[in-house]
């Protein structure tokens, strides 16, 4: 957990240059791509702490049954014990940057245990992204279920 | 189109544009209702995406031809807010929509959240989410 830690902290701190070249937009995609690969395996360990770090304090999260969380909602169900995710597989993911706001859109499969029970839910996913002081934030993160 | 940091100074203040985006999220659900496809084409960034209660990822193409298509005879918001993030706005909030859909009449209710950004001095919806909720 504590090398999650630290490769979010090294995705987080890589020095920003905020430029319009198509080098930049590029590296900058990749890196947003990159810190939603983080956030799924840090919510498969529950690393709570690596997620504080991805989610802005304003973020508004909409989890696949309609449900709407603020941050602290969202980091207690994931540290919750009623729930594990066992497998999050990502099909698809883009990301579309808008200059210092990006959209990520994606599919995918996570497999778990919630209360006892095993769980395969498939989910379209999008993801919006705010540069705030050289680092990129997560504000806001919506699923919805689609077909298996 | 020059991009302006999130720092740089806006043309609005932050109530001014709350209320402005939350007017246009009401606009949009109107034109929904009454089939105003123009109206949405204003409102709808070129490259807008749309992910539909069903799950379905629709382009701006697809989704003003559902809106030329669908028969819906009620589409009402609750329960907006909107969050400003520099040029940036987030908006949640709840949908109900009433129509008939292969001669069946259906009421769906969704929660959604739409990101909107302001470009060339107007603001536009670059994204749209819908989960289906209980109703």
């Amino acid at each position: 957990m504590a090398k999650l830690f630290c490769v979010v902290l090294l995705l987080l701190t890589v020095p920003h240059a905020f430029t319009q070249g198509a080098a930049s937009t590029q590296a900058d995609e990749s890196r947003i791509l990159s810190l939603e690969l983080a956030w799924n395996h840090a919510v498969q360990v529950k690393d709570t702490k690596a997620l504080e770090m991805l989610i802005a304090p304003e973020m508004a999260y909409i989890e696949y049954d309609g449900t709407l969380m603020n941050r602290a909602e969202y980091l207690g169900s994931v540290a919750s014990r009623s729930v594990q995710a066992e497998q999050i597989l990502c099909e698809s993911m883009v990301a579309h940057l808008y200059g210092p706001v990006a959209l990520v859109s994606g599919v995918y499969r996570e497999t778990g245990v919630k209360n006892g029970k095993p769980y395969l839910h498939r989910e379209r996913f999008t993801d919006t992204w705010v540069l705030r002081a050289g680092n990129w934030l997560c504000v806001a993160s919506q699923s919805t279920l689609i077909a298996r | 189109m020059a991009w302006l940091p999130l720092c740089a100074q806006n043309e609005f203040s932050e109530s001014e544009a709350g209320s402005k985006i939350l007017a246009l999220e009401n606009a949009w659900a109107q034109a929904a209702q009454i089939k105003d496809v123009k109206a949405m084409d204003t409102l709808l960034d070129d490259a807008f995406l749309n992910v539909a209660p069903d799950g379905r990822l629709m382009t701006k193409a697809d989704v003003l031809a559902d809106v030329k298509s669908a028969s819906v005879q009620q589409f009402v918001n609750e329960a907006m807010t909107a969050k400003l993030h520099g040029n940036t706005a987030i908006v949640t909030g709840i949908f109900r929509m009433k129509g008939i859909k292969d001669g069946k009449p259906y009421l769906q209710r969704g929660r959604f959240v739409d990101v909107w950004i302001y470009k060339n001095g107007s603001w536009v919806a670059i994204s749209s989410q819908a989960t289906p909720i209980a109703h």
